[in-house]
């Protein structure tokens, strides 16, 4: 514990702000286009799955469309204050550093609210699971971003 | 006096003219059978769908008059009713989301109204005929011209089958979207039909 401590100290001082901007909003970006890319996937592969989205619990497009497309800028501002507060225990190289993140977010965030939804609401396992993974892969793909670029 | 006898021949004649030309309008009915059958086909961008009626129970009638001369029929407050919620579309949520974008709790059915059918005859076998129809849907009236293929069959009854394509939009109604546009549906449709009558002179 006392080792942890200085390193999360020691990088929240070194934080520099362009950069850390910089890569909030690449990370939005990667994460909007790769969450496209897989709702065309899910689509094309899977389409049992993608008719579930005509339920009536899924709101219909129209005013509140902008707030699907700014969800992944919401989500990379969490994992980026995520990174900046404990990169200095996260070790390895930027493939590794970029999984512990995922799997931390997916273990932390995703897996609880997910459960919950899937409690609440009539949605099936089978489409919980693509959120699931979804959302493992922005966060990996978040991950990399960062390793990267405020290593 | 001659003259006046000419010409009192002569309207005479012209009366008789005027009641031939306006006597070979007939009035008949056609009641609407159980086993006439509706549906509608559509396409999202994941895959196509159709929604069936396939009965309909209200026991309407259609009235007209046909013009023996031209074999046009005229129809007379005729009119079929079909259940929006009677729709199903093999997907329980295409069916529920369907029935929603038809806007059923405000208006819960769709009208056709017949208006007239070009030269239709009793002896039809397989003929196309064209007619003109209203539809009425969520408040909104579209007229269109429909080729029937008519059939009769035995027992003075007709089978008419018959297709127009609508958009969503011609009934002032939103095709289905969700997760922001991502999955949506065409705003074009198919509505077929297949109708059976029992013809009442």
């Amino acid at each position: 514990m006392s080792s942890i401590q200085p390193n999360i100290v020691q990088s929240a001082r070194n934080v520099n702000f362009g950069k850390v901007i910089f890569a909030w909003l690449l990370a939005g970006i990667i994460m909007l286009l790769l969450g496209l890319a897989m709702v065309y996937i899910c689509i094309h592969l899977f389409p049992r799955i993608a008719d579930e989205y005509f339920s009536p619990v899924f709101r219909r497009a129209g005013e509140t469309d902008w707030t699907f497309y700014v969800h992944p800028f919401i989500l990379s501002f969490g994992l980026k204050w995520f990174w900046e507060r404990y990169k200095g225990i996260l070790k390895g190289g930027v493939l590794l550093r970029a999984i512990e993140v995922a799997l931390v977010y997916g273990l932390v965030a995703l897996l609880p609210i997910l459960w919950l939804t899937f409690s609440a609401i009539d949605v099936s396992l089978k489409m919980t699971i693509t959120w699931f993974v979804y959302g493992i892969l922005q966060a990996f793909a978040a991950g990399i971003v960062f390793a990267k670029l405020n290593p | 006096m001659r003259t006046f006898f000419f010409i009192i021949s002569f309207a005479f004649v012209v009366n008789a003219a005027f009641i031939k030309k306006s006597a070979p309008y007939s009035l008949a009915r056609w009641v609407v059978e159980k086993n006439s059958s509706l549906n509608i086909q559509g396409e999202t961008n994941i895959n196509s769908f159709q929604c069936d009626v396939t009965e309909y129970l209200k026991p309407d009638t259609l009235v007209y008059t046909k013009n023996d001369a031209t074999k046009k029929l005229s129809f007379t407050n005729s009119c079929l009713s079909i259940d929006i919620k009677r729709f199903d579309c093999h997907n329980k949520y295409i069916t529920e989301d369907f029935r929603s974008a038809l806007k059923v709790d405000e208006n819960p059915s769709l009208k056709i109204v017949f208006l007239t059918i070009d030269q239709f005859s009793n002896a039809s076998n397989n003929e196309v005929v064209k007619g003109i129809v209203d539809i009425q849907l969520a408040h909104v009236t579209k007229r269109a011209e429909i080729e029937y293929t008519v059939k009769n069959l035995p027992g003075n009854r007709i089978q008419m089958n018959g297709s127009h394509i609508f958009n969503f939009s011609d009934f002032n109604l939103k095709a289905p979207k969700k997760l922001a546009g991502l999955i949506k549906t065409r705003d074009e449709i198919k509505v077929n039909f297949q109708l059976f009558f029992k013809s009442i002179p």
